[in-house]
């Protein structure tokens, strides 16, 4: 599996080998009832690698479900979606569950940690997926532990970690398996301020040492400030993108 | 990683589990009791049933077993006594002949079977002649002294009929096989049986073979050869080959019906069969709802991580890996449960062999139960043959696993976005 | 506040619709098959009683005080008339008739049998038994007894003739036991000679029927004797003065019982003619009747015991058959076993199904505990819950139950494939179970589940009670 999502990519790239993400015409509808309630309409949008992005926007201004279709957690109604040089309509279930564990990489805004698990095995546990080695994985979350400051608190649950240290396994996790893209929707959200602004510095430095590329869905304004560029959504529309 | 996982969250719903792995063990405890104390039980009037009555084989002239008269009678029986007795697999050869009579004693009359018996023989076998059936006096004895009436082993009813005890005079009469007109001769009264069936204790009576071979005028005739197989549970198939051997032996000149109990004790069988069958269905009911607890269980304890699983499929897990993981739950829980199961059900089933169930106390005073022509008596057991646990323990493990397929297969069908909504 | 507590749980199991609707499944589930086995169990019962009473004993007998104990020809019932006049004069009897019992070796050509002789009076006997209804071929008895003459006196002649042969053949039956032991009584001239004569005086005494009396006889039977319609059999059997009586006798129905005792060694026939056979007169040995109520057989047979003098006992079936009530009894405590195993397994899915209720609840419970709820009141919501589940599964399982019991009344459930017939107790019982529905096969398990289920909805009931108000609020 991993070495065929590998040629995939590869042969994929060709067409735009330094965009990460492609998006053309992207449209999403959803039904309530009889009525069809638009949320991303027409959206175009190129983001290269190592792109720090903001998507900003008010509440309902379709930052979520952009993020999702981006991130193969949805589909989209009309328009077609690129990532990392892999179309993704049509694909199934099983494919786009692929897609996910080899490319990207997800913070959630609820942190989302599996409860069972301590902080070392959620952040192994995409790793685990990927069928890394026991090696590898040990040499990997050890660092990305370590990059997140929570090289101490390995053996915890999620339970007994703060949010702020919850958010940050989460980061660990996103990373640990390497993705092409890292996509984070509301990280702060749920975070004290002090928390929040260590992880957006975490992300940060992640985005400069590691080149890793970084798509964030927020209205916080201390994300909005730092980031490079900016894009502006309202009523599923891209209303500006500017870029510093 | 899908056990540890597994492992994990069924320990993390620790309660839920006890409960689940308690009804588990509880039917599968509870199923092994019950099949144990059958198997003994049926094993038990099985034994019994053949010993009393025509063996786990019976050999007897071609057409014996549809009119039972003395028209079919089995000869040659001393070479085919010595004959059955040389081959494997064969405990004991017991000549019979048997015959309907008119008993009198005084002015009260009966109509009975006659058995003619071969005393020790019947002795070794321990069937009617057991000691535990034995009310008053003693079994046959074999040697004919003199002049003197040969002895008469009756049942408890027909004492009573005929107001008869041990050294009263009987007076047998048959119809033999040389002329038309009946035969009578006197017998003095040896013992009285009871078994606690009807049948036998009222219209049963034994006789010393030779006196029987006299009175019927049979020559060295028999009705029945009845053969105790060392595996009784071969009998079928022994009575098959045995047939097939004779018929090629001896062609169509010389007929012999070779039959299993289990066709000369058809009621039996039947009777064992009917109860048989309707533990299965009781244990198919108590089954069925254990099933409908573990789904219960699987699906709640799926739905209530509806966001967990979400979360995990966003993060890119396969869906066969979302089956696979609420299936292993599904198993540990099935494993533990039947492990705990096996423990209690062996505890039990030891309990039973130790000490049993008086049939007395469990059937409020009667000290025998007559089902399928069969008396049960004394203590029940427990047996459980290997095969038979591994083969209910793994019918429960089945059924846990089979009741996990659905709320694995919802796990699958998840939506992550929408699933993570879930609260 | 009842009723508001009633909403309220209502509207609680409304809200996951889904784990209500298993656990309810489960429950009704349980009960309908619990139902259906208990209606198995009461069929089978059903059967055996059935058997027992209308292929044998009737509901009530009345004998004389020793017979039943020794079944001996003598021991007739005293004062038959006024015992018959007595039993019919009741209301809670519906039919009474007369029986007398003998045994025979029945044979034919070459093959004899040991028989029972039942000697019935043809019109009342099918209010009784049944017997009538089970005949395979040739047809039920004729309403009178077969044209027999009646004996006269011995002449003087005769007489001293008796004496000298009765003299004779005590001294030869005295030989016999004593001397050769295996001797048979056939053979010699002289004894033929004597036999010939003695048979004369007994034909004064005794004359033979005008024709052969008709008898019925079961299909085994006939299998064994090789005797179809129309065809003769030879009884011999003694009669109740000692003497021996060989008489011809004519098949003219076969009947099939299903309770193979029966079909091997009965004979019915006239009781006029069995009477005859055994030099017994107008005298009987069993009165036997239907009541109204068989259930209550035990309280008529015991009122009735007093009525009719001490020579005469009355007995109910169950008082004739003691086992078969220890069959129930035991089966009963079987299936409530059964019952219990099954909804002890049930119950524990409440337990689950109430706590996971308690747990996502513990929030609201919170907030009702700040408001002011009592622990008490809060137990009592849960309990409320259970018991309405409890109560609405009981009633779907129970009208599953029954809709599954009438299947199995009408088609029944063959659990053992291949035979018919075997016998529990000494009576025979169809394989082919038939379910019977009583009201207490219904309404047992409605109550025992209703009773499992509410103590099972204690626990989580108290653990959610034992919340701090708090702590319930903290979680999410």
């Amino acid at each position: 599996m991993n070495v065929a999502g590998e040629d995939q990519s590869s042969q994929a790239s060709k067409a735009h080998p330094d965009l990460i993400v492609r998006l053309r015409g992207l449209t999403k509808t959803y039904r309530q009832g009889a009525i069809e309630v638009p949320a991303v309409r027409g959206v175009d949008l190129d983001l290269a690698r190592g792109e720090f992005t903001v998507l900003a926007g008010p509440s309902g201004s379709g930052k979520t479900t952009l993020l999702n279709m981006v991130g193969a957690l949805d589909t989209p109604t009309a328009g077609t979606v690129e990532v990392d040089g892999q179309t993704l309509d049509q694909l199934s279930a099983t494919q786009l569950a692929q897609m996910r564990l080899q490319r990207i990489g997800f913070v959630f805004q609820a942190y989302n940690l599996i409860p069972v698990l301590n902080a070392f095995e959620n952040a192994e546990y995409v790793m685990l997926l990927q069928g890394k080695t026991a090696e590898m994985r040990q040499r990997v979350v050890s660092r990305v532990l370590a990059q997140v400051g929570l090289a101490d608190l390995a053996s915890r649950r999620p339970a007994e970690l703060s949010g702020g240290q919850q958010q940050r396994v989460a980061v660990a996790r996103a990373i640990a398996s390497a993705p092409a893209l890292v996509l984070a929707d509301e990280p702060t959200a749920n975070l004290d301020s002090k928390s929040a602004t260590e992880l957006i510095e975490l992300m940060h430095t992640l985005n400069r040492t590691e080149g890793m590329t970084f798509l964030i869905s927020s209205h916080d304004t201390k994300i909005i400030e730092r980031a490079r560029r900016v894009i502006w959504l309202e009523d599923g529309k891209i209303v500006s993108d500017s870029a510093k | 990683m899908i056990w540890r996982l597994a492992w994990r969250s069924v320990l993390r719903q620790r309660r839920r589990t006890l409960i689940t792995v308690i009804a588990i063990s509880l039917g599968l405890a509870l199923i092994l009791f019950s099949v144990g104390m059958q198997i003994d039980t049926h094993q038990t009037m099985i034994d019994l049933g053949v010993r009393m009555g025509s063996g786990h084989v019976a050999i007897q002239a071609e057409g014996y077993q549809q009119h039972r008269s003395l028209d079919y009678l089995l000869s040659g029986s001393r070479r085919l006594l010595a004959q059955l007795r040389q081959l494997s697999g064969v405990r004991r050869a017991i000549p019979r002949l048997e015959a309907a009579g008119l008993v009198r004693a005084g002015e009260s009359s009966a109509a009975i079977a006659v058995v003619g018996v071969d005393p020790s023989e019947e002795q070794a076998v321990a069937g009617l002649a057991r000691k535990s059936y034995r009310r008053r006096g003693r079994y046959l004895s074999a040697d004919v002294r003199g002049n003197r009436p040969a002895d008469i082993y009756i049942g408890s009813g027909l004492a009573q009929t005929l107001q008869v005890g041990v050294g009263d005079r009987v007076v047998l009469t048959v119809s033999p096989l040389d002329d038309r007109a009946n035969s009578s001769a006197a017998f003095v009264v040896c013992g009285i049986f009871r078994t606690g069936v009807t049948e036998l204790d009222s219209f049963l009576v034994q006789l010393p073979l030779s006196a029987a071979q006299q009175l019927l005028s049979v020559g060295d005739g028999l009705t029945q050869i009845a053969v105790l197989l060392e595996d009784g549970d071969s009998a079928r198939a022994t009575a098959a080959r045995w047939q097939a051997r004779f018929a090629a032996q001896h062609g169509t000149a010389m007929r012999r019906e070779i039959l299993p109990w289990q066709v000369t004790h058809a009621e039996l069988y039947d009777g064992l069969k009917l109860d048989k069958n309707f533990n299965y269905l009781i244990a198919g009911i108590i089954f069925l709802i254990i099933a409908i607890g573990i789904f219960n269980t699987i699906q709640m304890s799926v739905v209530e991580r509806t966001r967990q699983f979400g979360v995990m499929m966003a993060l890119g897990t396969a869906p066969r890996r979302m089956f696979a993981l609420v299936v292993a739950e599904a198993t540990l829980i099935a494993i533990v449960g039947a492990i705990v199961g096996l423990a209690i059900g062996l505890a039990l089933h030891g309990l039973m062999v130790r000490y049993g169930i008086d049939i007395e106390t469990m059937s409020g005073g009667v000290d025998s139960y007559e089902f399928g022509g069969v008396a049960l008596t004394g203590t029940l057991h427990s047996r459980l043959p290997v095969p038979i646990v591994a083969l209910w323990a793994a019918i429960i493990v089945a059924i846990t696993l089979l009741s996990g397929i659905y709320p694995a297969l919802r796990a699958t069908r998840l939506r992550p976005v929408s699933a993570m909504r879930h609260s | 506040m009842a009723q508001g507590l009633t909403k309220l749980a209502w509207r609680n199991l409304g809200r996951n619709r889904r784990r209500t609707l298993i656990t309810a499944s489960a429950l009704a589930i349980g009960t309908a098959l619990t139902i259906a086995v208990i209606g198995l169990i009461d069929g089978m019962h059903a059967q055996l009683i059935h058997t027992l009473t209308r292929l044998d004993l009737g509901h009530l007998q009345a004998h004389q005080r020793d017979y039943r104990r020794t079944r001996q020809l003598e021991r007739t019932l005293p004062h038959p008339v006024e015992v018959r006049r007595a039993l019919e004069r009741d209301p809670r009897v519906v039919a009474v008739s007369p029986r007398v019992h003998g045994a025979a070796l029945a044979s034919s050509g070459r093959r004899s049998l040991g028989v029972s002789l039942f000697g019935v009076e043809p019109r009342s006997e099918i209010k009784i038994t049944e017997f009538h209804q089970t005949i395979r071929k040739g047809r039920y008895l004729d309403d009178d007894p077969t044209p027999w003459p009646r004996g006269r006196a011995l002449t003087a002649a005769e007489a001293v003739d008796d004496e000298r042969l009765t003299q004779q053949a005590e001294d030869a039956a005295i030989a016999e036991i004593e001397g050769d032991s295996q001797s048979k009584t056939a053979a010699t001239p002289a004894r033929q000679t004597r036999r010939q004569q003695t048979q004369r005086l007994a034909r004064a005494i005794a004359p033979p029927p005008k024709r052969p009396p008709r008898v019925l006889i079961g299909k085994t039977l006939a299998r064994y004797l090789a005797v179809g319609i129309g065809e003769q059999l030879f009884v011999s059997t003694q009669a109740v003065d000692g003497t021996m009586t060989e008489l011809a006798v004519e098949v003219i129905g076969i009947f099939e019982s299903g309770t193979t005792a029966f079909d091997r060694t009965r004979v019915i026939l006239h009781v006029g003619d069995l009477r005859r056979m055994l030099h017994l007169d107008g005298r009987i040995h069993e009165l036997a009747a239907v009541l109204v109520d068989l259930d209550r057989a035990d309280d008529v047979a015991l009122s009735l015991a007093g009525t009719v003098g001490p020579d005469v006992a009355i007995a109910s079936w169950g008082m004739i058959q003691p086992t078969i009530r220890h069959v129930q009894q035991q089966n009963a405590a079987g299936s409530l076993i059964i019952m219990l195993v099954i909804f002890a397994v049930a119950a524990l899915g409440v337990v689950n199904t109430m706590l996971m209720a308690v747990f996502e609840r513990k929030r609201e419970i919170g907030v009702l505990k700040a408001l002011g709820m009592t622990a008490g009141r809060i137990v009592r919501m849960f309990v409320a819950e259970a018991t309405l589940l409890a109560f609405f599964s009981a009633l779907a399982g129970a009208l599953l139950g029954l809709l599954l019991d009438l299947y199995l009344h009408q088609h029944g459930i063959n659990l053992s494939a291949n035979g018919k017939t075997t016998t529990v107790m000494g009576i025979g019982m169809g394989l082919t179970l038939r379910a019977k529905v009583t009201a207490f096969g219904v309404l047992m398990p409605i109550f025992v589940l209703c009773a499992v289920t509410l103590l099972a909805s204690l626990y989580p009931a108290w653990r959610a009670a034992r919340l701090k108000p708090a702590q319930g609020m903290r979680e999410v």
